[in-house]
């Protein structure tokens, strides 16, 4: 019966670290690089996946790159092949990946579609909110020389995207400029009609346009009163309702983020 | 020709003066009180007794010194004999020498006599007290304003006003708008309305004061109002003795303009008053008809310090009656910048704190 009792017992808990393991494995299974016009190296490759690896082992956030010539969209625009882009990212952060929008990463994609070169950033999780407009311009600036036409050093700009996005990750918390100016501003205009009610104490004299004062009392009699309609207008205005068809408050996929054509 | 009052205690015959304190004439040497009415017969005796010595004096001490300016007179003390100077305006004053009250009765007779007077309620250390109040709690008055030395110059006055009455009947036309919106499918709609609103009314006004004292700034006497005018008594020359007094000199057809405003003003007021139920209503017209009008003469009593401070001169008042300050103060420019950046630079640290919370918490 003891003997029994403590084969379960083992058996319970080898189960345990079985799904432990596996949870391990799956996690590491994840595929972060996707070099599909093979502008890395081997070498480049394996050093960028340990770079991936340690940002997610330090901030729990999945960092991916992507690098792509073909797309099922049809490119005719920057715009559409920003959405082509974005769509690849997807494709590979949920679909390849098996990750959920909600789970906190973001993906580098950089694309070369019929003539329309370019990079997107394609944020998941918290990150979409984190990755505004200015935040994706900030980082977009930081790595796009690396990829311009002409250069040799693909390599260099995912490295320095890894690095960016670690700064943007912990300055999150960081209010931004403007925030602060709009702060400073407040603290300004506060100040100020303190200081003018201060100065407004010094003047006390006033000159005195009614005689309220001096009405008798009971002795105002209204003796004739008159509202005579003139005319009316009626104006009216279409209201502006948002379909959100700008993309930023769809369910599911990446939102924020943004690209920028090379 | 002039005659001067002065006020002799019967017990003791030293100076006496209108105590506020007890509102009765009352002795400083022997402490004795005297009602206002016992002493009106003292005061028609008094008036008696002074013509007739003071007919002979002026007529031949004063003819040739003073004859070029009108607006200046010159009387003998009786208690001294100091030789005092005043202006025509001058109603009562103290003898520069001797500290005497004096009253020149002659300038408050006849068409001079006031109506009314307002007997003073606070006395000298109330209007210190005041002006004391005044300064405090100013954190950008400079700190030299508050020098104590300058207090004891404050001196009490009684300044001639006009009391205006009158029946008013007010016209009144004005532009008013009524404001609706709706939502139907797609759109907004405003519906505004337009009225044209004709409102007439009667009211009447008594006892609307107006300074009649070109020296007093009109402003600052219309600052310290109300005066309760229940306390108001038939005028009688001794409740000036002991302080200081001017006559008007701003006539009352001069007067009568500033009373007529201040009554279309609160007319206007009072019918505006009546248009209910309109986002906006604009004034287009208005005008008054007055009735019954009624003018009379009256001294208040006003608690005054004049000084100068870089030039330009400040004017305290307190009414004399109510206890009611009021006197334009000097900025301290170095005050108001030290201020100003010292609260922006502790309100900035605060909201740029509470912009950082903000960010961490959403």
């Amino acid at each position: 019966m003891k003997t029994k009792l403590l084969s379960l017992v083992l058996c319970f808990f080898a189960l345990f670290s079985f799904a432990c393991v596996g949870s391990a494995e799956n996690e590491s299974n994840i595929d972060r690089i996707n070099d599909q016009m093979g502008v890395l190296t081997e070498i480049e490759e394996t050093v960028l996946a340990e770079l991936l690896e340690e940002s997610y082992q330090k901030y729990d956030m999945q960092v991916m790159l992507i690098t792509t010539k073909s797309t099922s969209y049809s490119i005719y625009s920057e715009d559409s092949a920003f959405a082509a882009a974005k769509s690849q990212a997807e494709l590979f952060y949920m679909n390849t990946n098996g990750l959920s929008s909600n789970q906190n990463g973001v993906v580098l994609v950089y694309y070369e579609f019929k003539g329309y070169r370019g990079l997107y950033i394609a944020p998941f999780g918290e990150l979409s909110d984190i990755y505004t407009e200015s935040k994706t311009d900030s980082v977009l600036d930081d790595i796009e020389d690396y990829f311009k036409r002409g250069s040799t050093e693909p390599y260099k700009g995912f490295e320095k995207f890894i690095f960016s996005n670690e700064k943007v990750w912990e300055k999150r918390d960081t209010p931004s400029p403007l925030t602060i100016v709009i702060a400073l501003g407040i603290a300004m205009v506060i100040a100020f009609i303190i200081v003018s009610s201060m100065k407004a104490k010094l003047k006390t004299v006033k000159s005195q346009p009614y005689a309220n004062e001096y009405l008798k009392n009971d002795s105002f009699k209204l003796v004739n009163s008159r509202d005579i309609f003139l005319y009316r207008s009626i104006t009216r205005v279409k209201i502006n309702r948002n379909n959100g068809s700008g993309g930023s408050r769809s369910s599911g996929g990446s939102r924020g983020g943004g690209g920028r054509s090379l | 020709m002039s005659e001067i009052l002065e006020y002799k205690c019967p017990c003791c015959g030293g100076a006496i003066e209108f105590n506020s304190v007890v509102q009765k004439m009352k002795c400083p040497y022997c402490d004795s009180e005297f009602e206002m009415d016992s002493l009106k017969a003292y005061d028609d005796v008094l008036k008696k007794e002074s013509e007739v010595e003071d007919s002979a004096e002026w007529d031949l001490s004063n003819k040739d010194a003073f004859s070029e300016d009108e607006n200046i007179n010159t009387y003998v003390c009786k208690s001294c004999g100091g030789e005092l100077i005043t202006e025509s305006t001058i109603v009562a004053t103290n003898c520069p020498y001797c500290d005497n009250p004096i009253v020149l009765a002659q300038r408050v007779a006849g068409d001079l006599k006031p109506d009314y007077v307002i007997p003073f309620k606070l006395t000298k250390e109330d209007a210190k007290k005041a002006l004391r109040e005044h300064l405090k709690g100013k954190h950008l008055l400079p700190k030299v304003f508050k020098d104590e030395n300058h207090i004891d110059e404050i001196k009490s006055l009684y300044v001639p006003f006009w009391l205006f009455d009158a029946d008013v009947k007010a016209n009144a036309r004005y532009k008013a708008s009524r404001v609706r919106t709706w939502s139907t499918g797609d759109y907004r709609y405003t519906e505004t309305t337009y009225y044209s609103l004709l409102r007439e009314g009667e009211m009447g006004f008594e006892r609307i004061p107006v300074d009649g004292s070109e020296k007093m700034p009109d402003d600052i006497m219309e600052s310290i109002e109300p005066y309760n005018f229940s306390e108001a008594v038939d005028f009688q020359t001794a409740y000036l003795a002991g302080y200081l007094a001017n006559r008007y000199d701003v006539s009352v057809e001069d007067s009568i303009l500033r009373a007529n405003s201040r009554m279309k003003n609160s007319s206007e007021e009072k019918l505006r008053e009546t248009t209910m139920g309109y986002t906006t209503v604009t004034a287009e017209r208005n005008s008054i008809q007055l009735s019954n009008q009624n003018s009379k003469y009256a001294l208040y009593p006003v608690w005054i310090l004049n000084t100068t401070y870089q030039g330009k001169k400040y004017v305290f008042a307190m009414n004399g009656q109510t206890g009611k300050f009021v006197g334009d103060l000097p900025l301290d420019k170095g005050a108001y910048w030290r201020w100003l950046i010292g609260l922006f630079a502790g309100l900035g640290v605060v909201a740029v704190g509470l912009a950082k919370l903000l960010a961490v918490l959403f």
